[in-house]
């Protein structure tokens, strides 16, 4: 009896896990393919490229909620007021407060989380970052300006993608920016982010294909600790052509909500 | 059982177990899996009404004919466009296969909210093949 009923479990395991087996399968298949490509040579001071993430959660950690820095009471009160659709305080989206559900922007540096891939354009005095997702175009300054002293000395409304400027330190490229508009979460998970935060992105490209980040929040007013991100890699896909991948209102409001995200969660009226 | 053959079934069940609960992070897009209830799937022999290739997920809408001949309408959610593309599942191919009137059997994740609403985990079409990206 007991013999059968782990031979049952055990083929069900493998029946619901087999596509999963048969994905990683592929990956495992491409990675030996990229071996040699990996092996090339290559300037470390080069990002341009499309890449995509290859490992790494959603989130700012490993796992929601690890490494989290004690938060501020007002870093708190955010916190317990955001409702994700992910992680251990998931709810259904159309129950949540995640305002990607209704199409604004990830912000930075949720994007960098999400599962999509990004171009780097190196032109002269900017690195270009195009993402897929929402078709977003980031400038960062390389022409060796630093950031003003202060946000207000921008004069201009808070960012989603925030103000920023990249140099070299090493084979390092580190990338500071701040004047971020408070209304984003720093990852799926719901933890918040106040206009005072500065972030701090460190590239380095480890061999042909893999591009290391970590990431730092900086937001005195939220956390009474720096951040530190987990390492989030990217491989290059070099014959990838981004795709337009736009969150339109009109399609997801009006349509994806009303007609599946909002009955699912319960929801007939939003 | 031999405890050699028992350990080599525990293990082969902790590393599928491993992997299912490693793939899970990835698999959802707008925190979808929250919505569905994933131990319970139900299949229903169904005739599509619309299928939706669009962002920010497809979907695919049907009828689902009970005992009595009642017709109770249904929502399917399926991945994004991007995922499905790369799956194989582009554009052209995937809305050849489920033109309104199509004859199809699928499993959803229904709501938990109890709506007629679920998260697509199989799509097989009349000849018995599986269709478009499914989850687990």
């Amino acid at each position: 009896m007991r013999i059968c009923s782990m031979s049952l479990i055990v083929a069900l395991v493998l029946t619901f896990s087999s596509s999963t087996i048969a994905q990683r399968g592929q990956r495992a298949g491409t990675a030996r393919a990229n071996a040699a490509s990996s092996a090339l040579p290559f300037d470390p001071h080069d990002l341009s490229g499309v890449w995509n993430r290859s490992a790494g959660d959603r989130g700012m950690s490993a796992r929601p909620g690890q490494n989290v820095p004690p938060m501020t009471p007002e870093g708190q009160e955010k916190f317990n007021a955001s409702r994700p659709g992910y992680g251990p305080r998931a709810v259904p989206p159309a129950t949540g407060n995640d305002i990607v559900g209704d199409c604004n922007p990830q912000g930075l540096p949720r994007i960098l989380f999400f599962p999509r891939p990004f171009e780097f354009i190196q032109t002269n005095g900017r690195l270009l970052q195009f993402f897929q997702w929402h078709r977003v175009l980031r400038e960062i300054w390389t022409d060796g300006r630093e950031l003003p002293k202060d946000p207000k000395d921008l004069d201009y409304l808070p960012r989603w993608y925030g103000y920023s400027a990249g140099k070299w330190e090493g084979d390092t490229f580190v990338v500071n920016s701040f004047d971020f508009d408070e209304r984003t979460w720093l990852d799926q998970y719901g933890y918040p982010h106040s206009n005072a935060m500065r972030l701090q992105e460190r590239y380095r490209r480890v061999d042909h294909d893999t591009l290391e980040l970590k990431i730092t929040v900086d937001d005195p007013k939220t956390y009474t600790k720096p951040w530190v991100s987990e390492t989030k890699m990217f491989k290059l896909e070099p014959k990838y052509e981004l795709l337009e991948e736009i969150c339109a209102p009109v399609d997801e409001v009006d349509e994806f909500n009303k007609r599946v995200r909002n009955p699912a969660g319960g929801v007939s009226n939003k | 059982m031999h405890n050699q053959t028992k350990n080599k079934m525990l293990a082969i069940l902790s590393v599928t177990l491993g992997l299912l609960i490693v793939s899970v992070p990835m698999s959802a897009h707008h925190g979808t899996n929250i919505s569905y209830d994933h131990n319970r799937p139900i299949t229903f022999k169904a005739t599509v009404t619309e299928f939706r290739y669009t962002n920010p997920h497809c979907q695919i809408y049907f009828d689902v004919k009970d005992d009595k001949g009642d017709v109770e309408h249904w929502s399917g959610e399926l991945t994004s466009p991007y995922n499905l593309t790369r799956g194989g599942w582009p554009i052209s191919r995937s809305v050849k296969e489920l033109p309104p009137g199509t004859p199809i059997t699928i499993t959803v994740f229904p709501s938990k909210a109890g709506t007629a609403v679920g998260v697509v985990s199989k799509v097989l079409n009349a000849k018995g093949e599986e269709i478009l990206l499914g989850r687990e």
